[in-house]
């Protein structure tokens, strides 16, 4: 066959083939994946407390015991404060029925 | 003639194979930039393309230059490629001119010619040939020494907007125009399926570009033949994609 000049495959250069990725190339990624997702699992990992078995959870009754109780209801304060009771000089109230007015002596006679 | 007798000739049966090193690269040849698969064609074969040029050179008229048609045997086979690296191998040593006159499917990476090189022309060699425009619009220089010389088709006449109009004697003379001005000219003709058959009667010397594993014996003998037929030397068989 009369051939002149036989010119072989040129392959553009820059145009590089994707090589397969390398293992350190794999292993750095996991790495980096796994601090991304520590990180971003933190909030939840602080407040979980896992739970212990047999514990008792403490919790607070809605319905106060009154003989357990510090405190002593008292009633309102303009129950206290009726036309029959007087306030002493250290402020204690103390019940007045039954007093008796005197009569003025000598007055009517 | 046949491509089987020219094939028991020795002389035309010598190939220039690719030869490694300095010895076949050009050192001044043009900076191709743009085309780095052409760029390293004429690097690393420029010594067998020079001396291909040479041969082609001696086929002309001694006292003007020699028009050579490279034609694909199909398309696809870089029948552009070649005809670039080519004209630019031979800029080296006379001014040379390269003329896009391919079918739009010749195409180099994608693109022919025009589009690679230029882009949008609006003047081609179609309008030089018809008078519309001078030869200085259409010509667009590939190096600073301005010894690669392209010429495009026209925008126009590639999109049907205008259809050239010019007799035969109007072609020869824009031939005869380019063999003073310049020491070769390689006209790209596309494949043979297209127009490059149609330019043999008009060309010194001609080069066959097949692709080995896509053109068998018989494609590149029936181009061979086509072109002596129409009256053009055919210089050999360029094989590409080796």
């Amino acid at each position: 066959m009369p051939v002149v000049l036989r010119i072989p495959r040129i392959v553009e250069e820059g145009f590089e083939k994707a090589s397969p990725r390398s293992s350190e190339f794999r292993w750095r990624v996991g790495v980096g994946a796994a601090m991304l997702m520590l990180v971003a699992a933190m909030p939840w990992l602080v407040r979980w407390r896992p739970p212990i078995e047999g514990r008792v959870e403490p919790t607070v009754s809605i319905v106060k015991n009154e003989e357990e109780s510090d405190i002593e209801l008292l009633p309102p304060l303009y129950a206290k404060a009726n036309s029959s009771s007087l306030e002493n000089e250290s402020g204690m109230v103390e019940v007045v029925d039954g007093l008796v007015v005197p009569s003025p002596s000598g007055g009517s006679q | 003639m046949s491509p089987t007798m020219h094939s028991e000739q020795p002389k035309l049966s010598v190939a220039f194979e690719p030869r490694s090193g300095a010895q076949g690269s050009l050192i001044s040849a043009p900076e191709l930039s743009k085309l780095p698969v052409v760029q390293q064609i004429v690097e690393k074969l420029g010594g067998p393309l020079l001396e291909l040029c040479r041969r082609a050179r001696r086929v002309g008229p001694v006292n003007a230059g020699a028009i050579v048609l490279l034609a694909g045997c199909h398309d696809g086979v870089g029948s552009s490629t070649v005809a670039l690296a080519c004209a630019a191998a031979a800029s080296v040593e006379w001014p040379t001119a390269l003329v896009d006159v391919s079918s739009s499917d010749s195409k180099v990476g994608g693109r022919n010619l025009t589009q690679l090189l230029v882009g949008q022309a609006t003047a081609g060699w179609e309008d030089v040939v018809s008078g519309a425009a001078p030869m200085d619009e259409a010509v667009h220089y590939l190096d600073t020494r301005e010894a690669l010389a392209f010429f495009p088709k026209s925008e126009s006449q590639r999109l049907g907007l205008r259809t050239a109009e010019f007799s035969p004697a109007d072609f020869a003379g824009w031939l005869g125009h380019m063999r003073h001005e310049y020491g070769l000219v390689f006209i790209d003709g596309g494949s043979m399926d297209g127009s490059a058959a149609q330019w043999a009667p008009w060309v010194d010397a001609a080069l066959v570009v097949c692709d080995p594993k896509r053109t068998s014996a018989a494609d590149w003998t029936n181009a061979w033949d086509r072109l002596e037929e129409r009256g053009a030397h055919v210089l050999g068989i360029v094989e590409t994609f080796v």
